[in-house]
């Protein structure tokens, strides 16, 4: 057992090391790309501001428009910066060389297609949010650091998970993964609900978005932002436990089936 | 793909009409001066216009780092208008559909007036061939980078943002409003849209035409300028 993990974790650190170095090879491009956060925050915070001054009931400050919808950004962008492109690997055959590796398929192709420099720009980007909430809001700046990253490890987790279930079609190298993928991913609330809060939309698309993990960090977001309901945080929390599990178990039972396809075709 | 991509565009299209009803349910019945038609209407041109935007940048990028720009060069062609039709070539499906719904909503909106379509269809002209040249312009970093993602980021971020891509300029102070006249951007996006939604006057309609020509000039000299500095480099590196 011991060892498993230790093989394991040694995996995941290599990994990282290669992802870091890639980035590192290109500073000026790593530059650029923080320099592009700064710039889409300013662009955001200047957003949220007109806004609040067209519609007076918007429901929320500007200040707090634009935490949320920077929140919402970061764990989205994290939760991105791990989904591989099994496709790829599939086409260009590396795929056959994870598989003869002892280690699990998914976790393999999730260190492979580990954004390091993504999620390090990210990392930045929210002690910029907390310096910012400390100073300009009174956000319980505790509970905000706390359910932000618990949200988004929770959320990483169920965004794979379902990525994984919908790219287990890949394996039958027919394009229906990726075309279920693109429809429930760019399809539900991904692409507004940066810029809008959920709210805004209508009931029965509340209810489609619901499975899907980015209902679960804009409502949770929204709470602490706005009210801090501990009641309403631990609910969703839990709702979005219980669905990461079930989609786990299914994405599971989908690869195992998929693969024992592909693998009867000589992949 | 194509078929994923043509649902996509109708989802977005749907939430943005979905949101936009509620904003106003919320507020009076103008927002910046538009009604709701007006945004619905905007939304709709917007992503019909962007649709005609050719993803230079990535093609150059590419041909400069597998070393495929040579094929070109020893051709003595400019690969730029090559990577436009490319790009063209890929969004033809897109264009259509999305050209259908344009001219459905029009009609149903009622903002469907020939004069109108054919102003309309020479700011997009117009539009193009900023765009285009202005991507074409930023595309010529990769020579010096070879990795252009931050600092293609960091451009389309402020030029997506500048032309009205991400909400309606009409929303922003006069003042601004005034600055951006004099700036190319808002012609890439929104200055065509609201032209065909009739929110300019004649005045605004020759002073735009004639700011948006210099600009093209501007863009396509510089262009013209650069991309022989950018090639002389490029066959320094042993291109």
């Amino acid at each position: 057992m011991f060892e498993k993990f230790k093989h394991y974790s040694k995996f995941a650190i290599i990994r990282i090391k290669i992802s870091l170095q890639n980035s590192m090879e290109f500073k000026f491009d790593f530059i650029a790309s923080i320099f592009a956060e700064i710039i889409y925050m300013i662009l955001t915070y200047f957003i949220a501001t007109l806004f609040i001054n067209a519609i007076p009931n918007f429901g929320l400050t500007a200040i707090q428009l634009f935490i949320y919808t920077q929140t919402l950004v970061i764990i989205f962008t994290i939760q991105n910066a791990t989904k591989s492109q099994i496709m790829d690997s599939i086409k260009d055959g590396t795929l056959n060389l994870d598989l003869i590796r002892p280690i699990n398929i998914i976790y393999q192709s999730f260190w492979n297609s580990f954004g390091t420099k993504t999620i390090i720009i990210q990392i930045l980007k929210f002690i910029f949010i907390i310096g910012y909430i400390l100073i300009f809001s009174n956000i319980n700046i505790g509970l905000y650091i706390l359910l932000t990253i618990v949200v988004t490890i929770i959320s990483t987790i169920f965004a794979n998970a379902i990525f994984y279930l919908l790219r287990s079609y890949d394996l039958k190298k027919i394009q229906a993964g990726s075309f279920f993928h693109r429809i429930t991913n760019e399809g539900n609330i991904s692409n507004y609900i940066t810029t809008y809060p959920i709210y805004l939309l209508p009931k029965f698309m509340l209810v489609y978005s619901s499975f899907f993990s980015l209902y679960y960090i804009a409502n949770t977001t929204l709470d602490v932002i706005y009210s801090a309901n501990i009641t309403n945080i631990v609910l969703l929390l839990g709702a979005e436990i219980v669905l990461t599990i079930i989609f786990m178990y299914f994405a599971n039972l989908a690869w195992k089936k998929m693969l024992k396809y592909y693998e009867g075709f000589g992949g | 793909m194509v078929l994923t991509d043509i649902i996509v565009d109708i989802i977005y299209l749907f939430m943005m009409v979905l949101v936009w009803t509620k904003l106003f349910s919320l507020g009076s019945g103008q927002i910046g001066g538009f009604v709701l038609n007006d945004y619905i209407m905007y939304y709709i041109i917007s992503m019909l216009i962007v649709m005609f935007y050719p993803a230079i940048e990535n093609y150059f990028s590419s041909d400069v780092n597998n070393g495929n720009l040579v094929i070109y060069l020893i051709r003595n062609l400019n690969p730029m208008i090559r990577y436009y039709f490319f790009s063209m070539g890929s969004d033809i499906f897109e264009i259509i559909s999305m050209s259908i719904i344009f001219i459905i909503s029009s009609i149903y909106f009622g903002y469907f007036i020939i004069s109108k379509i054919l102003l309309f269809l020479v700011f997009l002209i117009i539009a193009i061939l900023l765009t285009s040249l202005f991507r074409a312009l930023v595309s010529l970093i990769a020579v010096k980078t070879q990795r252009i993602g931050g600092v293609m980021g960091t451009i389309f971020l402020t030029m997506s943002f500048l032309s009205g891509s991400w909400i309606p300029l009409n929303l922003f102070p006069d003042i601004v409003q005034k600055i951006f006249y004099f700036l190319p951007f808002q012609y890439m996006r929104y200055f065509p849209a609201i032209t065909y939604l009739g929110k300019t006057n004649t005045s605004q309609l020759v002073f735009g035409f004639l700011i948006s020509i210099l600009w093209i000039i501007t863009f396509y000299f510089l262009f013209k300028f650069l991309y022989k500095k950018a090639i002389k480099s490029f066959e320094g590196q042993g291109g």
